[in-house]
């Protein structure tokens, strides 16, 4: 369906779908997207402010990511790690000293299976992208990351809800039911007084996590964005029917440009492994 | 939180094993979420499971030395943690005169419930001075005499830094009471004397001390940016530690890195599928070597002697010669791995042990402990080659006087007849022994016969020997000349190719079967007589074999009942009675078979076939007969007779099985289809004058190799398998699942006989979807308690169940015990399940449901030895109860649900099961679809089919959740979608409806006793199938997936359903509806949502359920179980509210279902959890 329209993945359709619900992008021209690739909600971005871009008020669109990534036009892309100030300092001086009006991330880093741990990394990507958002977002400026609302999420909650009055937790509609993925809308950037953004030290999450912690936690408002008629991720649809059975599976708009197992892959192409299985 | 007494408990847990370290070559140190536990690997037993307080998991477990208290107590020092949680202990063990029994406990000395950062790694320190020589590694802590007290501990953060802190008193000395959990946070008393950033600022994956006094402290860091990177935790000047070396080369985040015990060499693991060893003896001009092999990402490696051991995502733990040993250079690294152990399911092995005595122990994610010896892969690493030894026969001239010069000589077959004896027929008719232990030969017979061919068999005890001429003619030799030779003719002089020789009704007796060049069989009866050293053998029958059918490879004979059963080149398997035989004929008869069951193997070899009568085991104490075959397809497969005299009989609920752990695979790895090549499983004729029926039903199959299946035999009652996989032998317990030993040459009967064991038993090794207490199960046994039989499906295809022994092991986490574990479909993920009731007794039918539609009636019997006694066990607070009876289960599977939609993909959410009283053997399943379809199919037991009696759509969306209750005589059904809406149906008219026409068509379909697959695929049955009109109903009460729904009838007060949603909200709808007797209707007045809690969880709701008519139990992804009341008065603009009572934290991950069962004395609830793991609590009844 993504593909169908030519997005590079399906979660241009929830970037949209949040917009709708939040008018997010609404007079937006400065936006920064972290954790970037493949680049669908850049593309989406590029697609809204261009509409919104007016003489002396040009759309600038700043996407980073660790990875490599396709171009995009109208877009600036920046390789590096969001940990690092030197990334901060790079995008701020992609906006000559102005600031963003919003900055999305749709980052994931990849998960092991033991869940407190996956839990920490996210969270920890999460508060990175939370701390680069400190340098570079306007006051008034939203922030929209995804995340996976496991155990220790009303704890990231605590955290936002410091910088951001108004949190909201949202769901759109093609994302999967079964999927712990959401996204935290966090609208009207407000850093307490006499904050002053530090990439040097990094957000360690601050709260106790026992169990009498929990009972204090924070939870904030849920919302599910999107079309309740329009298409349902967990719904299986008939294949439309073409009369002449031949309905193209499309490929990937965008392939991803790297794998970490790819030496293993070929070692695999060339029969490494099931030489291996005879010698033993 | 108040004073009051918290009602809910955690009283059982299985989740991933995450820690593992040995005490000693004897004991073994487990962490399991939140548990720490000691077991005696020789017996398997725990020895003592504590909780350690809190919401975290043991992550590792970091021993210091020992300190002997007496001759016969030792404690050791411990440091355990997970996240960033700490906990300083002692363990104590003792063993009361040195070398029986010991047992253990641990001490809590110091509690740090949070740290600054996560936790990678934590190490005992002393001062230099402490520390004899340089480098100790004590880490491996063999051979260090260190008698001091560490004085301070170093902690590895994931962010790259390192604090050190003073242990604020001698750790050996601190008085503590056994057991007791300390709750208040000790890092006050912690002194932080040091503390340092790496210059790298990044988060690290893994990290890893090494050396133990702080001058010599190195940390190694594994990046998510490919690198390790070793520096000295200890410097001067500055506050960030230069980095000393960078490792490069790995191609993915870094999941482990080790250092080898002298610290010349660091281990590193990856992403990218690799291992790599760096040496960095020589600064820094470092060099690794890399290794391939497993299939997923590996999660750690450690060194361990000569070896590398490795475990990763793939579940298997591999050996690796260590490339850094002199010698290993001339290895390529092709050849490095020397084992690869497969024990554990599902996904990843996540912690590793190694003992100084070569075991290595394992913990899975599937909540597994296996053990491994490392001297196994000696025995097994030597090539086939090597260890072959050649046989050449002796010179010609010294058995066969007249041989002509250069006549040529050679093996025309040989047997093995015992360890030291072997059996050689030459070319020239010669038959010769070979004492194998000092080579000397001599002639045991010889004809001309036997010249130019012969086909030879020994018998199973080796004291004869059968020899088949091209002739058609039989030699039957004694081995230890207990009589003399005779030669037995055979109709027609057609070659003998193959000859079985099979035991009979006593040592003196046999059975011979041979098979002929021309496709036909004979059978012999051989009768030695020692006492008058004649033998005699006579032709009784030939066996009629099916048509084109190949050669027969396996032949068994039962002398109780009198039948040959022969299993053919293309996996036939034919039955055939030998009673049948007339007697005083002069020639010999051919009997057609009385069952045929082809394809047991597919299209390979039936390779041996076994037959076992087990007396007074089956059904009303009849004797139980089961049959096994092994197969060249890699799988043996059980089957049993019915019909046998004194067996048990066709018709009767005789279907149990009782196998611990059998998997049923489907034959390829497509799996889509439903096993559309699968034959009739069963196969029938009738037989003897009698008119009765014998049956041979299959049971199931299971393919355990990718090779051959070569022989099945029972040792020590255990179910053994030998076969050949890669040119080596293996012998494979099926019994208890797991590979004894493999060998590539000769079988030794060694003390050490395992190579491998299970230590603990093993949950789903992937998230579980649905699980269901067997509600109404009846005891056993007179005086007994019910049995709780729980039954678990998820995203692993397999179907599993277990009892809950409550109290049995009181500190372990060991309570569930396995009753049966199938793999019924490939790629079919079971998403939901429910039980039925039968009216025979201990016999339930169980539905399963899932992905690619597939939806399943499986028949569950159980039962228990008839000896058992009941026993009198403890239970948690003291008081004496009947102890649960351990119980045997067999799970057949009885039909298979065809399919409906088109789409391959369509999946069943949900079901719901009921029967109605006027149609007791009838079982209606409400069923849910993904492609927003809701069909209620009737299962019925006479006709073992499934019928299609509604068949609706409605929603629009994926249906998550279907629900029923009984109003009045009619059945109230809800069903509830990913918009949030929950739709209330009547289905009482439309059920009378299609019941009306199904009862009256007097041309059903009726296949007794045969599951619905076939060779055919079933078609629906859709001629009764009634639509439902619109619901009666509807509500929204979530705005969006709702993904729990519990509904009970309060009578009076209505209809109550509390449902869960993704949206964290609880929500109650109250449905006012009453029966109407003269319709038969439901008539519905109101459905409204009496009250709703948004922010009942802080992620989405998994499961609900009512344990009275006010109290509900919720859990959610958030890891939380929590007890709420429903208030009846109002407020926030709704009618009723929702009070929570209590939460407990749930140790279980991504926790997808949840059931709750009541106690026989309702003074409590026991609520399961499952999802990474199972997790079961009490809750006490409301006082």
């Amino acid at each position: 369906m993504a593909k169908e329209q030519g997005w590079r993945a399906r979660s241009a359709f929830k970037l949209m779908q949040i917009d709708e619900e939040f008018n997010l992008l609404q007079g937006v021209t400065k936006a920064v997207d972290l954790c970037a690739a493949p680049g669908s909600w850049s593309q989406v971005l590029s697609k809204k402010l261009v509409e919104n871009q007016s003489e002396g008020d040009e759309a600038k669109i700043v996407a980073v990511d660790l990875q490599a990534m396709a171009p995009l036009p109208g877009v600036i892309q920046l390789q590096g790690d969001i940990t690092k100030q030197s990334t901060a300092d790079q995008i701020i001086s992609f906006f000559d000293g102005e600031k963003a009006d919003i900055v999305i991330c749709d980052g994931a880093p990849d998960v092991t299976g033991l869940h407190d741990m996956d839990e920490y990394i996210q969270a920890q990507l999460l508060l990175a992208a939370l701390n680069i958002t400190t340098h570079v977002l306007r006051p008034g400026g939203s922030f929209v990351a995804k995340i996976f609302r496991g155990k220790d999420i009303t704890l990231l909650y605590t955290q936002l809800k410091v910088f951001f009055p108004k949190v909201t937790c949202s769901k759109p509609r093609s994302s999967r039911n079964s999927s712990i993925e959401a996204f935290i809308v966090c609208q009207d950037y407000t850093p307490p007084k006499d904050y002053v953004p530090n990439m040097g030290d990094p957000m360690l999450d601050l709260a106790p996590t026992d169990a009498q912690g929990r009972s204090n936690r924070t939870i904030v408002p849920f919302i599910a964005c999107g079309d309740l008629s329009g298409f349902d991720s967990d719904m299986t649809y008939q294949l439309p029917d073409t009369g002449n059975d031949d309905y193209i599976v499309l490929a990937p708009v965008q392939m991803p440009i790297t794998a970490p197992y790819l030496s293993a892959m070929e070692k695999k192409r060339k029969g490494f492994f099931n030489e291996q299985m005879s010698k033993k | 939180m108040d004073e009051r007494k918290v009602r809910t408990r955690p009283v059982h847990l299985t989740t991933p094993v995450t820690a593992l370290a040995y005490h000693d070559d004897e004991i073994l140190l487990s962490g399991q979420g939140p548990y720490l536990k000691a077991s005696l690997i020789s017996t398997s037993e725990t020895l003592k499971c504590i909780h350690l307080g809190g919401d975290w998991k043991v992550h590792r477990i970091v021993q210091a030395n020992i300190q002997h208290i007496s001759d016969s107590t030792v404690t050791r020092l411990l440091l355990v943690f997970g996240a960033k949680s700490l906990r300083i202990m002692r363990l104590v063990v003792t063993r009361s005169d040195g070398k029986s029994h010991p047992s253990a406990y641990f001490q809590h000395l110091w509690n740090v419930p949070h740290m600054k950062d996560w936790i990678l790694d934590a190490q005992w320190l002393w001062p230099k001075s402490d520390i004899p020589g340089e480098s100790p590694a004590l880490r491996s802590s063999k051979g260090v005499h260190i008698t001091v007290p560490p004085t301070s501990i170093a902690i590895g953060y994931a962010h790259n830094f390192v604090e050190v802190f003073d242990l604020p008193q001698d750790p050996f000395t601190i008085s503590h009471q056994e057991n007791e959990l300390l709750q208040e946070d000790s890092l006050p008393n912690f002194q932080l004397t040091y503390s340092v950033q790496s210059e790298e600022h990044c988060t690290l994956f893994c990290g890893r001390f090494h050396n133990n006094t702080l001058e010599d402290l190195w940390f190694a860091s594994g990046t998510v940016f490919c690198h390790a990177l070793l520096w000295k935790v200890h410097h001067k000047g500055g506050i960030e530690a230069p980095v000393v070396n960078s490792l490069i080369g790995h191609e993915g985040i870094l999941f482990g890195i080790r250092w080898s015990d002298d610290g010349k060499a660091v281990c590193t693991v990856s992403d990218d599928r690799t291992i790599r060893v760096w040496d960095i003896t020589h600064g820094t001009n470092i060099t690794h070597t890399t290794h391939f092999g497993h299939t997923a990402r590996v999660w750690d490696c450690q060194f361990a002697g000569q070896y590398l051991i490795s475990i990763s995502e793939d579940a298997s733990c591999r050996v690796w010669r260590n490339p850094l040993l002199p010698g290993s250079d001339d290895t390529d690294d092709m050849s490095d791995c020397l084992a690869c152990w497969e024990g554990h399911e599902g996904k990843s092995a996540w912690s590793v042990a190694v003992s100084s005595h070569g075991v290595v122990a394992t913990g899975g994610g599937d909540g597994g402990i296996h053990l491994w010896r490392l001297d196994s892969i000696v025995a097994g690493s030597s090539d086939a080659e090597q260890n072959t030894r050649d046989i050449n026969l002796p010179d010609i001239t010294t058995y066969y006087p007249e041989a002509v010069a250069n006549e040529k000589e050679f093996v025309r077959d040989f047997v093995i007849t015992s360890h030291s004896q072997s059996i050689y027929a030459t070319n020239t008719g010669y038959i010769l022994v070979r004492d194998d232990n000092n080579g000397a030969w001599s002639t045991l017979y010889n004809s001309p016969l036997l010249k130019n061919y012969v086909s030879l068999e020994s018998s199973a005890c080796g004291r004869v020997v059968v020899a088949g001429c091209l002739s058609g003619k039989l030699a039957i030799v004694s081995v230890q000349n207990e009589f003399e030779t005779i030669v037995a003719d055979t109709i027609g002089g057609i070659k003998i190719q193959f000859i079985f020789l099979l035991e009979g009704e006593s040592l003196d007796d046999f059975r011979i079967v041979i098979f002929r060049a021309n496709c036909t069989v004979g059978v012999f009866h051989l009768n030695i007589s020692t006492a008058t050293s004649k033998a005699t053998c006579d032709h009784i029958c030939d066996l009629k074999l099916p048509k084109n059918n190949k050669a027969i490879h396996a032949a068994y004979y039962s002398p109780l009942y009198n039948l040959v059963l022969l299993g053919s080149r293309d996996g036939a398997v034919m039955v055939y009675n030998l009673d049948q035989v007339v007697k005083g004929l002069s020639e010999p008869v051919t009997l057609e078979s009385i069952v045929i069951l082809e394809r047991c193997h597919g299209n390979d070899s039936v390779s041996s076939i076994l037959m076992i009568t087990e007396r007074g085991e089956g059904y009303e104490g009849r004797d139980r007969i089961n049959v096994y075959t092994t197969g060249r397809d890699g799988s043996w497969a059980k089957y049993r007779f019915l019909g046998l005299p004194g067996g048990e009989v066709i018709g009767a609920r005789s279907l149990s099985d009782d196998d611990d752990n059998s998997d049923i695979e489907s034959d390829d790895d497509e799996g889509i289809t439903n096993m559309p090549n699968e034959p009739d499983n069963h196969s029938n004729l009738d037989d003897r004058e009698g008119g009765s029926t014998i049956v041979l039903q299959k049971v199931f199959r299971s393919k355990i190799t990718k090779g051959w299946l070569e022989k099945i035999f029972i040792m020590d009652g255990e179910l053994l398998l030998l076969g050949f996989f890669n040119k080596k032998l293996f012998v494979y317990n099926e019994s208890k699942h797991f590979e004894i030993r493999s060998f590539s040459r000769e079988l030794t009967a060694g003390s050490e006989l395992f190579e491998s064991a299970k230590l603990q038993n093993n949950f789903h090794g992937r998230e579980v979807r649905h699980l269901r207490f067997l509600s109404g199960a009846r005891p056993l046994t007179e005086g007994a308690p019910a049995p709780i039989i729980i039954a678990t499906g998820g995203e692993d295809c397999r179907l599993r169940m277990f009892q809950y022994i409550p109290y049995k092991t009181k500190n372990s986490c060991t309570a569930l015990k396995p009753l049966c574990n199938l793999k019924p479909h490939l790629g079919a993920a079971i998403r939901c399940l429910e039980w039925s009731h039968t009216e025979v007794p201990h016999s339930y039918v169980l539905f399963t449901g899932g992905a690619i539609e597939s939806m399943r009636a499986w028949q569950v019997t159980m039962s228990i030895p008839n000896s058992y006694q009941v026993q009198a066990v403890e239970d948690h607070s003291g008081k004496v109860v009947q102890e649960h009876t351990p119980l045997f289960l067999g799970c057949f599977e009885l039909a298979q649900c065809p399919h409906v939609s088109e789409n391959l993909e369509t999946r069943i959410m949900d079901l719901s099961v009921f029967r109605l009283e006027s149609h007791p053997r009838m079982h209606f399943i409400a069923s849910v679809y993904s492609d927003a379809a809701i069909r209620v199919w009737l299962f019925d037991e006479v006709t073992n089919t499934f019928v299609l009696a509604i068949d609706t759509s409605y929603h629009q969306k994926c249906i998550l959740q279907v629900s029923h209750v009984r109003v009045g005589e009619g059945i109230m059904m809800l069903t509830a979608a990913t918009d949030g809406k929950i739709a209330i149906w009547d289905l009482t008219s439309t059920l009378d409806k299609f019941l009306e026409k199904y009862d009256a068509d007097e041309n059903k379909v009726v296949k007794p006793h045969s599951p619905s697959y076939g060779k055919n695929k079933q078609k629906v049955q859709k001629r009764y199938a009634q639509r439902l009109d619109r619901p009666i109903a509807e509500v929204t009460a979530h705005m969006s997936g709702v993904n729990s729904l519990y509904v009970q009838n309060l009578g009076q007060d209505g209809i109550l359903a509390v449902s869960g949603g993704d949206d964290n909200a609880l929500a109650a709808v109250l449905i006012k509806a009453t029966w109407n007797p003269s319709l038969r209707a439901i008539e519905a007045q109101s459905a409204n949502v009496i009250a709703r809690d948004d922010y009942a969880h802080g992620s989405a709701i998994q499961a609900v359920f009512m344990i009275n008519a006010s109290e509900i139990v919720t859990t959610s992804q958030d890891q939380m179980l929590s007890l709420w009341h429903l208030d009846r008065v109002g407020g926030n603009g709704y009618d009723a509210a929702l009070v929570k009572l209590e939460s407990q934290f749930v140790h279980v991950p991504d926790p997808s279902t949840m059931d709750i069962l009541a106690s026989e004395d309702k003074t409590k609830d026991s609520v399961i959890i499952a999802g990474i793991g199972v997790q079961i609590f009490d809750v006490d009844a409301k006082k």
